[in-house]
């Protein structure tokens, strides 16, 4: 037992800092390790023995993460389930062997479930013996299918061991992804404290970056765009931010220039991580160059066809529902086509045709076999295109039975859509074509001269 | 187009944009209706339907090729996505800009 020792000498060695402000109020590292204490009793009496597969469904709260910690320290799996994946939590518990449910809902009260179910894997089942926590994270897969990632957690925190700059960090990342589990490991080994906002609102975020002085803001390129366009920093005073870092989908250039416009004060910083292998330690050549240099001490990177590929110490032990993505040496794919000067690289996407809308992945497969339901339409396809506000936006081209107004259509699409798919998912540019889709690659038809216009109709 | 077609296009995209949204449907909208931010009309997905729905309409009814989301309307100092009227008067200046390189 112990492997979180280290980290609660540091929580008792600042017992008056907040660890975390959420929903405005402040907790403290003492309250924290208070609750951590609590959770020790009840998963004793709850009989939750070091091994089991545990699920936690909620969102980032202070009582989540005093759980997440008792568990880690007891040497259990940890099943991060927050509400953005409510449609697939059944399959994800399947998927992972889920023995034992742990809800905390939005008043911060808690329940425990067993599940009856027996850990056949073989991934698991080694973790297991060798009594050490674990943590299953799912990942996009190209067929649309989530891929689930195994991690031994020692693995994961070893980084953290080494002492770094307390700051004041804001996240909306959640907890079920690779970032969101960083900047709380991050925040937590160094005694810092993670404000928590309820949505992504750019007025909201900003205000309470005002409020709490808060220091760093991890972020994506969506998000950034949407603070420029809301123009919500010109009504709060974000002068406390010192670092605001991005990734999960590449930044526009003109992006990057404006906000290092607006926030001179503040260092922009690209990171670059992936739920197989955990984040990269990474510099940016200057705050607004998109160049960056990733790597660390327990990181390896090679370049191979323009692809980047990765060796790492905290990578995941394997997936649990697909073959071992890394080759004989344990190099990884990243599947992110790059450039390459010098020690520097930039990255320009994927080489898969997964759609990222604002960080978040569309796969067409998905989207196709929901509209291919809708009533006078024979086939379609779905593919993306580039977007200056959410990076990338679902364009479906469709070919219909009978001849429909195209307004009328776009509302019919999306008044279907709305039930069945989540809001990014629905398709924002919709094309009514005559051709058949065979190719499936048609990209920008519009914008082709006129003397070809003739065989490809696109109503538009 | 002149600025009051602009105007009307902008107005009964909207409108259809949001018939599915009981609490937005039949709000006036008018020259100084906020369209994201605070009190704001659409989220981050319906900003670009409406965008590309508008961009699509005006390019079929004009024979343009007007592109109204890229990198310059992100690069301005005020926002051309704040409300309806600057989102017209943005859609005018690249209509004019369009007959000028024509020209």
């Amino acid at each position: 037992m112990g492997c979180l020792t280290w980290l609660f000498e540091r929580f008792a060695n600042e017992p008056s800092r907040n660890f975390m402000i959420w929903r405005d109020q402040p907790y403290t590292y003492a309250w924290l390790i208070e609750r951590i204490r609590e959770w020790e009793t009840r998963l004793d009496a709850a009989d939750v023995a070091p091994g089991t597969v545990v699920a936690i469904e909620g969102d980032y709260s202070p009582q989540v993460v005093a759980l997440m910690l008792a568990l880690i320290e007891r040497g259990t799996i940890l099943v991060p389930l927050t509400a953005s994946v409510e449609v697939h939590k059944e399959e994800f518990k399947q998927i992972a062997e889920v023995q034992v449910v742990i809800a905390i809902d939005a008043n911060e009260q808690s329940s425990i479930s067993r599940r009856p179910t027996e850990v056949r894997n073989d991934l698991t089942r080694k973790l297991i013996a060798s009594g050490d926590p674990g943590l299953v994270l799912f990942s996009s897969g190209s067929t649309g299918k989530s891929k689930a990632a195994l991690h031994n957690f020692i693995g994961l925190l070893e980084k953290f061991k080494t002492p770094r700059h307390s700051m004041i960090t804001l996240t909306f990342l959640l907890l079920d992804h690779i970032g969101g589990i960083n900047t709380l490991l991050y925040v937590l080994s160094n005694t810092g404290c993670v404000v928590t906002v309820e949505d992504r609102d750019p007025d909201k975020v900003c205000a309470a970056i005002e409020r709490h002085r808060v220091e760093v803001l991890p972020t994506s390129p969506t998000f950034l765009n949407l603070l420029l366009i809301s123009e919500a920093y010109k009504r709060h005073d974000l002068s406390s931010l010192k670092r605001v870092t991005y990734g999960t989908e590449p930044m526009p250039e003109h992006t990057l220039q404006r906000i290092h416009e607006i926030l001179p004060q503040a260092e922009l910083l690209q990171t670059y991580g992936l739920s197989e292998i955990g984040i990269m330690r990474s510099k940016s050549r200057s705050s607004n160059s998109l160049w960056v240099k990733v790597g660390g001490e327990d990181f390896e990177t090679r370049i191979q066809d323009g692809t980047l590929w990765i060796k790492a110490r905290s990578a995941m032990l394997g997936y649990l529902n697909a073959p071992s993505p890394f080759d004989a040496d344990g190099w990884f794919n990243t599947g992110d086509a790059v450039e390459v000067d010098g020690e520097y690289i930039r990255i320009l996407g994927r080489t898969s045709e997964i759609i990222n809308v604002g960080g978040q992945k569309v796969y067409p497969a998905e989207v196709e076999s929901v509209l291919l339901q809708m009533p006078n339409v024979r086939d379609v396809a779905v593919t993306g295109e580039p977007n200056p506000i959410t990076g990338q936006i679902v364009v479906a081209r469709f070919n219909l039975f009978e001849p429909e107004d195209i307004a009328q259509f776009r509302k019919r699409v999306r008044d279907f859509c709305r039930d069945r798919m989540a809001a990014f998912k629905i398709p924002a540019r919709i094309l009514i074509v005559e051709n058949e889709q065979y190719s499936q690659r048609f990209k920008k038809m519009r914008r082709q001269p006129a003397a070809t216009g003739g065989t490809n109709h696109e109503s538009q | 187009m002149n600025r009051s077609d602009v105007m009307d296009l902008i107005v009964t995209t909207l409108q259809d944009l949001l018939a599915s949204d009981p609490a937005r449907a039949g709000l006036p909208i008018e020259e100084g209706t906020r369209l994201y931010g605070p009190e704001g009309l659409l989220d981050s997905l319906r900003l670009v339907s409406l965008v590309l729905d508008l961009e699509q309409e005006i390019n079929d009814r004009m024979d343009t090729a007007i592109t109204i989301a890229d990198s310059r309307a992100m690069s301005q100092q005020r926002s051309p996505f704040r409300s309806v009227g600057s989102l017209a008067d943005y859609i005018m200046r690249l209509l004019a800009d369009e007959q000028q390189q024509a020209a």
